[in-house]
């Protein structure tokens, strides 16, 4: 996988969780994600259509994922997953893969992009992925999240 | 009571987020709708004075849903409020009739602004 597929997914994130979260992030080191290993329990999927196609995913804790929705909705105390907080993970994702896809257009690469599919489960494996995936950890005072990226240019 | 406005996003958290922020603005939200087929049908209801449109919804998406309403109403003011600001989404949303396009994640005083202006226009 291209790097730079992956760099405007972590520029996007790191930019659009310090707007609309007021949360600052530190890249962590990238590495690539063990068939067997499970993705977080809250993963927002973001699918990818277009000169480039794969899936994005943002994997949360539940308590990193309470926090940070928290912090999106003002401040207000987060005990479910309720539909609003549900929606605001799922718009979290769905906006950072927007603005990425702004700066893919920048390097001629034009994709499109899903509603986000949101997954809350334990020891959650996804089979029909088969692009392998770069995991880059983004580290924040919520806790840590999850970058998931799994991307290929379309076969012409 | 100031202008009607129509909320159009399938994410609960963002027509939460614009309502507060358009209801302080001084308007008025009359309607919510989860998708485009319900946007156009809560338009034939509402007749608002202007609707905020989200692009990546499920059913039917923001695009086809302001062709419809263009359709029913050749002067419907739609603001696209979208995460995918893609020049070509933008350039096709205005060649649709949308008046404005906003992308997410939006600056308050960027969509009363655009109220505004929309709605003097």
């Amino acid at each position: 996988m291209k790097v730079e597929y992956i760099n405007p997914f972590i520029e996007s994130a790191s930019e659009v969780l310090e707007e609309i979260a007021q949360l600052h992030s530190d890249r962590g080191n990238l590495r690539l994600k063990q068939t067997n290993e499970p993705f977080r329990d809250v993963c927002a999927i973001i699918g990818v259509v277009g000169d480039i196609q794969g899936q994005v995913i943002y994997g949360f804790d539940q308590s990193t994922a309470r926090n940070v929705v928290s912090r999106m909705m003002m401040g207000a105390e987060v005990t479910e997953f309720d539909e609003m907080a549900r929606s605001a993970l799922g718009e979290l994702g769905n906006i950072v893969s927007g603005r990425a896809s702004i700066k893919l257009e920048k390097l001629g690469k034009n994709i499109d992009l899903s509603p986000p599919t949101l997954v809350m489960a334990t020891n959650v494996h996804i089979s029909s992925l088969k692009i392998g995936m770069i995991v880059v950890p983004l580290g924040t005072d919520c806790g840590v999240i999850d970058l998931y990226v799994g991307l290929e240019e379309s076969k012409k | 009571m100031g202008n009607s406005v129509m909320i159009v996003d399938d994410a609960a958290f963002m027509r939460a987020t614009l309502k507060d922020l358009i209801t302080k603005g001084g308007y008025e939200v009359v309607a919510e709708a989860i998708n485009g087929q319900e946007a156009v049908e809560k338009y034939k209801t509402f007749k608002p004075d202007v609707v905020t449109m989200d692009i990546t919804m499920p059913e039917m998406d923001g695009l086809e849903s302001l062709k419809r309403i263009r359709e029913i109403e050749p002067a419907a003011k739609v603001i696209m409020c979208s995460a995918i600001g893609q020049q070509a989404n933008v350039l096709e949303a205005i060649k649709c009739g949308a008046k404005d396009f906003i992308v997410k994640p939006f600056q308050p005083d960027r969509v009363l602004e655009a109220l505004k202006k929309v709605i003097a226009g």
